[in-house]
């Protein structure tokens, strides 16, 4: 409790600035369109979903631009290391305060989903139990790689790599069924893509195997879990 | 006030070792690339000390001051804190410490009060206890009236104050303070140094600074390093006290290069941002120095040596 009490003061630290993920969150809209002209709502759906998805990477990743900031620009990172803050509970500061500005994205899209049926209340819990797991990852991903990053210069350069392998690449906005058999196996590579199909899977969009339930649901627990273990023992929180 | 670290007696009634506050032994840091910035330091802060780190740029002060506080790892050596190994378990000093980084900056769009309550609560404070402490920090800091005012509309002086109220929230008995005056005007220096002395009386404090005036009014000891070495370590009078001369007096620039030399023979001749400044070893070569401006009616003014003119003869072996 007492970790949890020190991540929201983290992230109170800093204002929101609502509109700030306002752009990164209208993304998929593009793609909606399209697919919706291509596919109708049948592969509309997908984008939806992929959204959601998105939504909670994006705002995990985008903790490595403000760690970068913290850390680097107003240098304020050095007064956390040398205090009783342990980097997780740093990071997960860092990531509430962006899972914040993810909400009115996420509240969004659920809604649309709900209102055309595709989101039936009792997956809901489960729904985001899955994005909780995507912005957990996304967080240690950003975070680890922010640790490392020592010119502020390629911050935006570092992020849209880490957005590009998360979220454009893999089958996020898109279903796996999309890419050629022969390449397909290479999707399962990126955490997000089993994210992504778990949710289809629960939705009832894709139909998954019990084997295959399990297989999605054993690779993101653990990355996610290998990722925080990482944060938490092998972080650069004091330099070397 | 009491400190926690203060001396006490044993059960067989003698008084106990006392703890040091810092102590840094054989410290070497070497960063990726090669270049050595310690080499070999040792260090010991009592309980209770204001220390002041001084020394040119690139001397390693701040590259010292990191390792104390637990930020940046030495290639080889001790540090400890309390008593506590703090290159091997950092975890367990870092509630008793607090740091002013060199050149950070509080967050333009936030108020003074949101840094320190913030920073209070995120170091585990509760709530009535941080809201307590940020108003006895901000009173302290005479803050207290632009509690709300977002930083941005702050000058340096108060923001600079911002970060010195945020580790004073902590109320850690250690604090180190890397350069907290740097960039300040002279009125905003003098005010920082009040609040620095109040802070004193409560924490021990190390900081670094490039003004030696500064080191001389607040700090109990003074450690000057050189190219990752310590070259001198005392308490300014004393310091002071180890020059070789008396005082100096600093002369006219109008003066011709015959008159210099022939008051040179009353002491060492230098240069002072074009000014002729001549350093007196004797009361007597003082005496005579005085008769001879006097008499050839050249202006002149007598000021006593300083801790910078330790610091420049230190720096030059004393040349």
């Amino acid at each position: 409790m007492k970790a949890l009490a020190q991540a929201f003061a983290i992230a109170r630290f800093r204002r929101l600035d609502l509109e700030w993920h306002l752009p990164g969150s209208l993304i998929p809209l593009v793609l909606l369109f399209i697919f919706f002209l291509l596919g109708g709502m049948e592969l509309g759906q997908h984008v939806l979903v992929g959204w959601l998805v998105m939504v909670g990477a994006s705002g995990g990743v985008s903790v490595l631009p403000q760690a970068v900031l913290f850390y680097r620009y107003i240098r304020l990172q050095e007064m956390y290391v040398a205090a009783p803050i342990h980097p997780l509970t740093f990071m997960m500061g860092m990531g509430l305060y962006s899972l914040v500005h993810s909400l009115p994205a996420w509240g969004f899209v659920l809604a649309v989903m709900y209102v055309l049926g595709l989101l039936p209340a009792p997956t809901i819990p489960l729904v985001l139990l899955v994005l909780l797991l995507a912005w957990g990852m996304a967080c240690a991903i950003g975070f680890l790689i922010a640790m490392a990053v020592r010119r502020i210069a390629i911050i935006s350069v570092v992020a849209t790599m880490v957005w590009l392998l998360l979220i454009s690449l893999p089958p996020v906005l898109y279903p796996a069924d999309l890419i050629p058999e022969t390449f397909r196996w290479a999707a399962w590579l990126f955490p997000t893509a089993h994210i992504a199909q778990l949710l289809r899977g629960s939705l009832g969009m894709t139909e998954l195997a019990t084997w295959e339930f399990i297989m999605h649901w054993a690779v993101s627990l653990a990355v996610t879990c290998g990722l925080l273990v990482w944060v938490a023992a092998r972080s650069r929180w004091r330099e070397v | 006030m009491e400190s926690i670290f203060s001396k006490g007696k044993n059960k067989s009634g003698r008084p106990e070792m006392e703890v040091a506050s810092l102590e840094v032994r054989c410290v070497q840091k070497r960063y990726r690339g090669g270049v050595e910035a310690l080499s070999g330091v040792d260090l010991r802060v009592e309980t209770g000390a204001v220390v002041c780190l001084a020394g040119p740029n690139g001397a390693g002060k701040t590259t010292l001051l990191r390792i104390c506080a637990t930020q940046l790892l030495p290639t080889s050596g001790d540090v400890c804190l309390f008593g506590v190994d703090a290159v091997r378990h950092p975890d367990k000093v870092r509630d008793r410490i607090a740091v002013v980084p060199q050149e950070a900056r509080p967050d333009p769009d936030r108020s003074a009060w949101h840094h320190l309550y913030q920073y209070g609560r995120a170091r585990g404070l509760g709530r009535a206890e941080a809201n307590t402490r940020s108003e006895g920090a901000l009173k302290i800091l005479d803050l207290w009236e632009r509690k709300d005012v977002i930083t941005r509309d702050l000058s340096g002086g108060l923001r600079q104050r911002v970060l010195i109220g945020m580790a004073m929230v902590t109320e850690a008995p250690l604090l180190f303070l890397d350069e907290p005056t740097t960039g300040l005007d002279p009125v905003a220096r003098r005010e920082m140094w009040q609040v620095l002395t109040r802070l004193r009386q409560q924490s021990t404090v190390i900081l670094t600074t490039h003004y030696m005036e500064e080191a001389e009014v607040l700090a109990h000891r003074v450690v000057i390093l050189d190219e990752g070495r310590i070259v001198a370590d005392d308490s300014p009078r004393k310091l002071v006290a180890t020059l070789p001369y008396r005082s100096k007096i600093l002369l006219d620039d109008s003066l011709d290069e015959q008159s210099l030399a022939a008051l040179s023979t009353h002491g060492r001749l230098e240069e002072l941002a074009g000014r002729p400044v001549i350093y007196v070893r004797e009361e007597d070569a003082m005496t005579g120095l005085v008769e001879a401006l006097t008499a050839r009616n050249h202006s002149f003014s007598v000021s006593p040596l300083t801790l910078e003119d330790y610091y420049i003869n230190a720096l030059r072996g004393g040349k």
